[in-house]
């Protein structure tokens, strides 16, 4: 190793923990302590770590308080210290740390919290495309529309919860009593319309429609599976799906509608 | 030498609102390069949209060009992509090292002042500035340790690689001022070191003075220490494009502004005087 990289391994090593070898190798300040030094970089290390997860991840620190939300920062910092170029995509694996590591893997709905604000986020940040128009839907002809697919805008993520998470989000978003924990299967969408993100939560049928068509299903084959599935009669099926459709296009969660 | 860019500031989200709505008279903004490295969306429309207004500048802070790890080409190809979108007057970044084994410490840590040192940083320059088509600028970064090491003062770092990379500097007054006072060295024979065909941009920013040293923290005004340097600056080196940074307790628009007025009047009266090198 060259005398560089010796020398850069050490004080990386000293930010990061406890490691005093770096000492040996600095020079003595005219005024104060070495230690008081280098205390500068590491707790400008655990800042600024700190408070980015705290702006991105503040709902949390809402819900476990500022103690907590601080011990388990501080934990993920150890565990998944930053491999990136950009402070806020440090963040990226909470959601796994917080689903692998006790006692936060106890609390199951926490990583869900977790993945879902940080969806809202990379939403806004997603790449950018065109949202479909009603006009381009009505010029289809209606012999086209059982094999019309979908295209969804690329801030487009689907999340099931095991958890009330998403009920929880809500509340911590609208600043109302928090619920309390409950296993519930549950499904949710997150976008982007203009500058704005959003999470809005899906029905049974409504994630199984937008599931098919995430997949690439025609408009006939996610009738038909909705009509299987019992959750219409087999009349009302094309009218479900169209209306929600509708809604979906009405919020800018398609680009582009093609036939397959 | 490029056309003189004038009096900018850091541009920042809590207002891109004000600059869209009110469209101040600013000659420059200075974007932070990772906040936009991202596919699309907000952050890039609002980019976009002053770009359209405004002159940018790119300024970066994990470039890392004294890490012993290899250069981050996946990162290097994203800046050259929003390079070509955006077209800034510049690229910048520091000449420090952020992190090492993969990791990033998300800091501007010093390097030693030694050979070994300049070497590695000039070869990486080099690559980079052949990489992105263009000259890069180095910023000075303010340091709180000294390595037994380093065998020459900063400036002479910081002037023999701009000479050997052929790159460029952006001199951040603030940066020495904090510097000399941790590392007890008279500023201005740091100022007076720096080859002025080099400077493209001056720096200027906040700090806080903890006693026995200051740390470097873009979370307050100016102080009166950092404008009297930033004065010497301008006499030594004539007409640089001049921008003050904040980060952290990022007031209103109007308080950044008003204080950019201040060191354009300390340029103005300084340039009134006629006693400028260039």
């Amino acid at each position: 190793m060259s005398v560089l990289a010796n020398l850069q391994q050490s004080l990386q090593t000293h930010v990061m923990g406890e490691d005093e070898q770096i000492l040996n190798q600095l020079v003595s300040p005219v005024r104060g302590t070495l230690h008081e030094r280098l205390a500068v970089y590491s707790n400008a290390y655990d800042w600024r770590l700190i408070d980015a997860l705290h702006q991105e991840y503040g709902l949390l620190a809402k819900l476990l308080g500022d103690e907590v939300f601080t011990e388990l920062a501080e934990a993920f910092i150890d565990a998944y210290p930053s491999q990136f170029y950009s402070i806020a995509m440090f963040s990226e694996p909470l959601a796994q740390f917080l689903g692998e590591y006790p006692p936060y893997s106890e609390q199951s709905h926490l990583s869900e919290l977790a993945q879902l604000i940080k969806a809202l986020i990379i939403s806004l940040e997603a790449a950018d495309a065109p949202f479909l128009n009603f006009e381009t839907l009505a010029n289809v002809a209606e012999q086209n529309w059982p094999s019309l697919c979908f295209k969804f805008h690329p801030s487009v993520q689907y999340f099931s919860f095991n958890y009330n998470s998403y009920a929880i989000w809500k509340a911590l978003v609208q600043e109302k009593a928090i619920p309390n924990v409950l296993m519930a299967k549950n499904h949710c969408v997150v976008w982007r319309k203009g500058l704005q993100s959003y999470a809005v939560a899906l029905t049974e049928a409504e994630a199984l429609i937008l599931n098919l068509l995430l997949q690439g299903s025609c408009f006939a084959d996610v009738c038909e599976a909705v009509y299987d599935k019992g959750f219409v009669g087999e009349s009302q099926a094309a009218n479900f799906v169209a209306n929600l459709l509708a809604t979906w296009l009405n919020n800018h969660l398609f680009s582009e509608v093609k036939l397959s | 030498m490029d056309a003189f860019l004038g009096f900018g500031l850091g541009l920042r989200t809590q207002h891109y609102s004000y600059i869209l709505e009110h469209q101040p008279k600013i000659d420059w903004f200075e974007a932070i390069t990772e906040d936009y490295l991202v596919p699309g969306g907000k952050p890039l429309h609002y980019l976009n949209r002053i770009r359209e207004l405004y002159p940018l500048a790119m300024h970066g802070v994990s470039l890392s060009i004294g890490s012993c790890d290899p250069l981050n080409m996946e990162y290097l190809k994203k800046v050259k992509m929003l390079a070509d979108k955006i077209q800034p007057v510049w690229i910048s970044d520091h000449l420090c090292w952020t992190g090492i084994d993969g990791l990033n410490m998300h800091d501007l840590l010093p390097l030693p002042y030694t050979e070994e040192a300049v070497k590695h940083v000039v070869d990486r320059v080099k690559k980079v500035q052949d990489f992105l088509g263009r000259r890069i600028l180095l910023e000075n970064v303010s340091s709180y340790i000294e390595y037994r090491d380093s065998k020459i003062p900063e400036w002479e770092f910081l002037t023999t690689i701009a000479d050997q990379a052929d790159c460029l500097i952006l001199l951040d007054i603030n940066n020495i001022y904090v510097s000399s006072v941790n590392h007890h060295f008279d500023p201005l024979d740091y100022l007076n070191a720096i080859p002025i065909p080099r400077v493209r941009q001056f720096h200027l920013a906040g700090h806080k003075n903890c006693g026995d040293y200051i740390i470097d923290t873009h979370d307050a005004p100016i102080i009166d220490g950092v404008w009297s340097l930033y004065a010497q600056a301008v006499k030594r080196f004539g007409r640089v494009a001049t921008m003050i940074e904040r980060d952290d307790d990022i007031p209103e628009f109007p308080v950044l502004f008003a204080e950019l007025q201040q060191a354009k009047k300390i340029a103005k009266n300084i340039w009134k005087e006629n006693v400028c090198i260039s």
